[in-house]
């Protein structure tokens, strides 16, 4: 879809645009149900109670929570992940991960490795972006490893990961799940696919606002620790935490016309029907690598098979640098893309991409044939001419 | 009247609405400061309800903190709660 007269290609970073329901839906909450939400027994902050909750039971229902009280809403998924990396490992824990990630799980589990608090093993992934399987099964150890943190999606190729073959090696160890690229695009259910720990943004494919997220919590990890105390309008006459959920992990007022705009989000995708929706990316994945190939002097990284990617390509032009491309894209095509590392610097010394980085190509729902096909054309001038 | 105190605002929520479907009136009171000091919410409904909802919260586990008995505009009695 052209954002104003923009082709935008950038859909791992932020969906857009919005769908008009979305917008509506923050809209009204601003405009009819601002009261603060479980802080009163009053009319309108009732109505804003009745909201939250209203959102949290879609939330649940679309990833297959065991209760709705588990879904704890964040500002983002990098603060869901936190959450779950800070709020589960104490000293002397062992975490496996993957060299694929993103830094909002990198970061954190450096942190704690740097601080002499967990011992951490990095599985380097294969140069596709695929998660090396035997190495993952025979990095964790046996009543050691406390969690087992890989991304459902890179952000980088696009790669998806097989989560419940992960589950069955995961031993005791928690399985998080950071689902930044895939929930909105791949279908997840929690117990399905044997996922401890689920982090989500409500900004991209599930077509929220900025400002949202969460984490999904299973009844095997509901012993996690809250990283931010505070108010919660629950047990105020004690100066303790409450420990019942969500109350426990949600402290200050929540971003509710956000989440509200999250949940129609959600019901948006649920009637268009999330297998619908994952076979339109298919399909445009799908355009816009066997147009790649017919340029000259473009390398493609990732699997090259859109069964086994979401709708994210990277690709550098032989002889040019991804900010280049990108710039003349942009300037000259109107067309958005990211250029660079896109926080996740391990991942491309994984694919040979450090330090330039790539040109990443990310659509979304509102994508069509026609804008991948003008992104082909402009890239195939840029190679000519670049 | 009788009132029934919860852990979460969640709880209370999540009561109002399979109250809702059941057809048993309540309403969502602050919870009275001869009960708690909490400046949380607490559902009130007639006496007679009381084992209606004690049976309709337990099918869906949804935990009860506490129930009181208003006995005069001041006073209330405890029928039970819970730490």
């Amino acid at each position: 879809m052209v954002a104003g007269n923009y082709i935008y290609m950038d859909n791992a970073a932020t969906s857009c645009p919005k769908p008009k329901e979305v917008i509506d839906a923050v809209c009204h909450h601003l405009s009819t149900l601002s009261a603060n939400p479980g802080r009163s027994a009053h009319s309108l902050s009732l109505e804003a109670s009745r909201a939250l909750f209203n959102a949290r039971q879609t939330v649940a229902d679309f990833f297959g929570a065991v209760n709705s009280r588990n879904i704890i809403f964040t500002l983002n998924v990098t603060e869901a992940l936190n959450l779950a990396i800070y709020g589960i490992l104490s000293r002397g824990d062992h975490v496996v991960t993957t060299s694929m990630e993103h830094n909002s799980v990198m970061r954190p589990l450096r942190h704690l490795e740097s601080e002499g608090v967990i011992d951490l093993s990095v599985i380097p992934s294969h140069t596709d972006g695929s998660v090396d399987m035997d190495g993952v099964a025979k990095s964790v150890r046996p009543g050691k490893t406390r969690i087992l943190a890989v991304n459902h999606a890179s952000n980088v190729t696009g790669t998806i990961a097989d989560i419940k073959a992960l589950s069955d090696i995961k031993g005791k160890a928690l399985l998080l799940v950071d689902a930044a690229q895939t929930a909105g695009c791949l279908p997840i259910n929690l117990q399905g696919m044997g996922v401890d720990l689920l982090a989500f943004t409500g900004h991209k494919a599930l077509l929220g606002p900025q400002g949202t997220g969460g984490l999904v919590i299973s009844k095997g990890a509901e012993q996690i620790m809250p990283i931010k105390r505070g108010g919660t309008g629950s047990n105020s006459e004690f100066e303790q935490q409450p420990d019942f959920l969500p109350d426990r992990l949600e402290s200050g007022t929540a971003n509710g016309c956000g989440i509200a705009g999250l949940a129609r989000g959600i019901e948006i995708i649920k009637a268009l029907g999330i297998e619908n929706i994952r076979s339109h990316e298919k399909k445009l994945t799908e355009i816009m690598l066997e147009g790649l190939k017919k340029i000259r002097r473009v390398r493609v990284y990732g699997p090259l098979d859109p069964d086994r990617q979401v709708a994210v390509v990277s690709i550098n032009i032989e002889g040019m640098s991804p900010s280049d491309v990108g710039y003349a894209l942009d300037r000259s095509f109107n067309i958005c893309v990211r250029t660079g590392l896109h926080c996740a610097p391990s991942a491309h010394r994984t694919i040979g991409s450090f330090p330039q980085g790539t040109v990443r190509l990310s659509m979304g729902l509102y994508n069509t044939e026609d804008d991948v096909e003008k992104t082909i054309d402009a890239l195939t001038w840029i190679a000519e001419h670049g | 009247m009788t009132v029934f105190v919860f852990y979460s605002i969640h709880d209370v929520m999540k009561a109002e609405q399979v109250i809702n479907a059941s057809g048993i009136a309540i309403d969502i009171i602050p919870v009275p400061k001869q009960i708690s000091s909490d400046c949380g919410m607490a559902i009130s409904l007639k006496i007679e309800d009381k084992e209606r909802l004690e049976d309709l919260l337990a099918a869906c586990d949804i935990a009860i903190k506490g129930v009181y008995r208003r006995i005069s505009s001041k006073e209330w009695i405890t029928d039970y709660k819970k730490s």
